[in-house]
């Protein structure tokens, strides 16, 4: 399939590469992936053995420079090129370049990811603060913390990246947490979290071959894990965290031990949610107040497409997505949303891989998409599993379940086909 | 503080002296890390620590519990601070005469060194062949991360001290190895959801309810290979079976570990330049060295002999009573695996039952007896590498120890004289 490829920074790896040039990439310098290797890696490139088993961001970029020389996809992709617009006329897409080109294709597929436009809190909490205050997008290395008393807000990944990082340079170190979630470690028992024997299983990979197969229910998938992370980490009021109020699995999941060591050793602070700001003291919702010097609000991402015209990005405002398993629009002929996810287990990287395979075959003409009925009923029934599932939460909008997601996308392929075929 | 509270009990005078000028320790001692213990097993059995505590509280918490404790049990008015004893001597009347640091000279019926194994030597006994172009520096002088800064560091030493600083260097560092002699036992804090040393079933492990040594070995060897991997880390396996060997407590090292940003390596074998080589034949740049010393038990200011041996281990009657040495005693001079605080009561017990008669040692050939089997049983590697505290199980070491003061009850009583 012929292509061009745009990206906007001055070399490929999106948010690995650490201060790429579009000024887009979230990575600190200390950033390391939370996913070990083998759950990172594509299936045509290996990892090579000297990298970490939880590779640091210099490591993953340079993965990605390997991947691209190896299979020439150099010759594809413009760097430094900002697609500015992109509107559909008349069934092709018109692309708006930075450079003062234009191009028109007959597809078009997003592949931007969504970590790129911070998300503040919304309602800002009441009152007035007079430290600094930052979003972890402009989080870099802990110069920024020295010293003074840093709250971090936030119980996603990052937030507690930035809570190790501040326990070790700044004098005091608070974690406000609003809900409670289950933090797993990166080994348990004497595998790394996401590669213990069986695990696929409980993810929703399918037992048997084909349509003959079946997954687990996920009731006892959900069992399953939560008994595996209590028989690991343990209860979470252990370390003094609030004990989640949602079964395992319903939120997006937090890897962090060392954060689950300094609180175990006191180097962390956990608070509950802010109330309201005074000037240099926050107030928490348990009545308890602290002196902060810095804020650093980990409240995660907007998932936004600035370049798409806002009739045909099918994402509300509270990051709910419009679209047939996170890739398709239903409406839009030719527009895929690839990478567009956060993985509940396995790896973006690894998942972005099945999504390319599918919308290849789509382009190609191997595989034809349901009618427009059917992917409309599909995003209903997904997002009514999603809302028994999952957290209503803008964070959630986009999980995926990699083995799960495999599983299905397997059947629905042969499906695919046959529509071709029939067609 | 576990003697003085055994002491205090038997109403048996007594006087403490400490060099510090605060009660706890090396725990009082700016920027030691977490003792590697958790909450439970670090508290005295009669005085809990707050709840507010962390589970893994770090030194200075725990030096301000232990000040709590001397408060409490009134043991504060008999310790003197800021008092160092320079030398302790036999008098003509078989008393001993100690000198404190400003020359001040008393006489005590007893004397109970209760001074640690934590002491470390500042530089490798042996030091590596080779000239060395960098800088070598003790554990204790980079507690600073800035020393470390944009360096190539070789960090060498296997304990808490030395994981910390190889820690920091993974941060701060240009590169960061380190270097294992004697590769411990090394552990994450959580283990099956519960602190490390709190498991359920471990104490049978350590010794608890007698079950053969050599099943204690399978299954701690298997519990540690079920819980942690070290290929996956990349760590040599450790050098003595587990029981035997130090258990320290390096969960941040285990990561950095795992994030590929510290090389692990066997001992320096030669020092090159600017190049430090392995006993694996392995090279590492290096421009700074971080010699984390051995523990050792030396104790200067007592006078030469048999007892206090400088090269070799202390021929110590269950760690604690020195052969031929009536009213002398060592507390505190063992590497549990376990709780410390379990171990230093149940000593500081026993020797104030030696000094108020309520105990009698055995004869001195059964004493010596009993020295050469421990040292034969098992422990043919530690007694090897001289002055390093013994390791011993917690629950193993307290039933042989209460057995024995059971025994010295039984030896003096009035029929048996």
């Amino acid at each position: 399939v012929p292509f061009d490829w745009f990206e906007k920074g001055d070399r490929v790896g999106g948010i690995w590469a650490f201060e790429n040039q579009s000024g887009l990439s979230p990575a600190y310098r200390q950033l390391h992936i939370n996913v070990s290797r083998a759950r990172i890696e594509f299936s045509d490139h290996p990892m090579p053995g000297s990298i970490a088993q939880y590779p640091h961001h210099t490591e993953l970029a340079r993965y990605f420079e390997d991947y691209v020389q190896r299979f020439e996809l150099r010759r594809n992709l413009r760097l430094m090129t900002e697609v500015r617009r992109a509107r559909l006329r008349d069934g092709r897409w018109e692309v708006e370049l930075s450079d003062g080109r234009t191009g028109s294709y007959d597809a078009l597929i997003v592949a931007n990811g969504h970590h790129s436009a911070p998300r503040w809190p919304t309602p800002p909490p009441p009152g007035e603060f007079l430290g600094e205050q930052m979003h972890s997008h402009d989080y870099r290395d802990d110069a920024m913390l020295r010293d003074g008393n840093v709250l971090v807000v936030g119980f996603g990944n990052s937030a507690c990246d930035i809570a190790v990082e501040s326990s070790m340079a700044a004098r005091n170190t608070y974690l406000s947490v609003r809900r409670g979630a289950h933090v797993l470690p990166k080994t348990m028992w004497r595998w790394t979290y996401d590669q213990v024997p069986g695990l696929e299983y409980a993810l929703g990979r399918g037992i048997g071959i084909g349509r003959f197969g079946f997954q687990l229910p996920w009731r006892v998938r959900q069992w399953w894990l939560g008994w595996g992370h209590r028989l690991s980490v343990g209860r979470m009021d252990l370390y003094g965290l609030p004990a989640p109020e949602h079964d395992f699995g319903a939120t997006h999941p937090t890897i962090s031990p060392r954060l689950l060591n300094c609180l175990l050793n006191g180097e962390v602070e956990p608070k509950p949610a802010i109330e309201r700001l005074d000037g240099e003291l926050v107030h928490f919702t348990d009545g308890s107040a602290a002196r902060v010097d810095l804020i650093v609000w980990c409240t995660g991402y907007e998932i936004g497409f600035p370049f798409l015209d806002p009739t045909l990005a099918p994402v509300g405002s509270q990051n709910e997505v419009e679209m047939y398993w996170n890739v398709f629009s239903p409406d839009v002929p030719g527009l895929a949303f690839v990478g567009l996810l956060q993985p509940a287990a396995g790896s973006t990287m690894q998942i972005s891989e099945i999504q390319g395979r599918w919308v290849a075959s789509y382009l190609s003409g191997e595989y034809a998409l349901p009618p427009k009925e059917e992917m409309r009923r599909s995003i209903v029934r997904q997002r009514r599993r999603d809302s028994h599932r999952l957290v209503a939460s803008t964070r959630h909008t986009v999980q995926v379940e990699q083995f799960d997601f495999a599983w299905r996308l397997r059947r629905e392929l042969s499906r695919g086909r046959r529509r071709a075929r029939g067609a | 503080l576990a003697v003085a509270r055994s002491l205090s009990r038997r109403e048996i005078p007594f006087e403490c002296f400490d060099r510090a000028h605060r009660i706890g320790g090396t725990h009082a001692a700016p920027g030691h890390g977490q003792p590697g213990a958790s909450r439970e097993q670090l508290q005295f059995s009669d005085w809990p620590m707050p709840r507010s505590s962390p589970l893994f509280p770090d030194g200075s918490r725990v030096a301000s519990y232990l000040a709590s404790y001397a408060e409490r049990f009134q043991l504060d008015a008999h310790i003197r601070l800021e008092a160092g004893v320079a030398a302790a001597s036999r008098a003509a009347d078989g008393r001993w005469e100690i000198e404190l640091d400003g020359g001040e000279r008393r006489r005590f019926d007893a004397l109970v060194v209760a001074g640690g194994s934590n002491e470390t030597a500042p530089a490798p006994r042996t030091p590596p062949p080779g000239e060395f172009s960098g800088t070598q520096v003790h554990v204790d002088e980079c507690r600073d991360e800035s020393v470390m800064r944009a360096r190539d560091v070789v960090v060498a030493g296997g304990g808490g001290a030395a994981c910390d600083a190889a820690v920091t260097a993974s941060y701060v560092a240009r590169s960061a190895h380190i270097s294992l002699r004697h590769p411990h036992y090394l552990l994450p804090q959580i283990v099956l959801g519960r602190p490390y040393d709190q498991l359920p079933g471990l104490p049978y492990l350590l010794g608890k309810g007698g079950l053969p040594r050599w099943l204690r070995r399978r299954m701690l060897e298997a519990g540690h290979r079920a819980l942690l991997s070290l290929p996956l880390h990349g760590l040599p396996a450790p050098s003595e079976p587990p029981g035997e060997a130090e258990v320290t407590v390096a969960p941040a090292l285990l990561e950095r570990l795992l994030h590929g940003r510290i090389g692990v390596r066997p001992a320096i074998a030669r020092l090159e330049g600017d190049h430090v080589r392995f006993a694996d034949g392995s090279r590492a740049k290096a421009n700074l060295i971080v010699w984390c010393g051995e523990s050792r038990t030396e104790f200067p200011f007592l006078p030469a002999g048999p007892a206090t041996a400088r090269d070799g281990p202390l021929e110590l009657f269950w760690d604690v009573f020195p052969l031929g040495e009536p009213g002398l005693a060592f507390v505190g001079l063992v590497d549990p695996i376990g709780s410390p605080t379990r171990i230093a009561e149940c000593q500081g017990e026993w020797v104030a039952a030696y000094l108020s008669r309520r105990y009698a040692l055995p004869g001195e050939p059964a004493m010596r007896r009993s020295v050469e089997r421990r040292r034969g049983g098992g422990r043919r590697h530690r007694s090897s590498s001289s002055g390093r505290a013994p390791v011993v199980e917690q629950y193993d070491y307290l039933r042989h120890v209460n057995r024995e003061r059971r025994m010295g009850r039984w030896r003096v009583r009035p029929w048996r004289r």
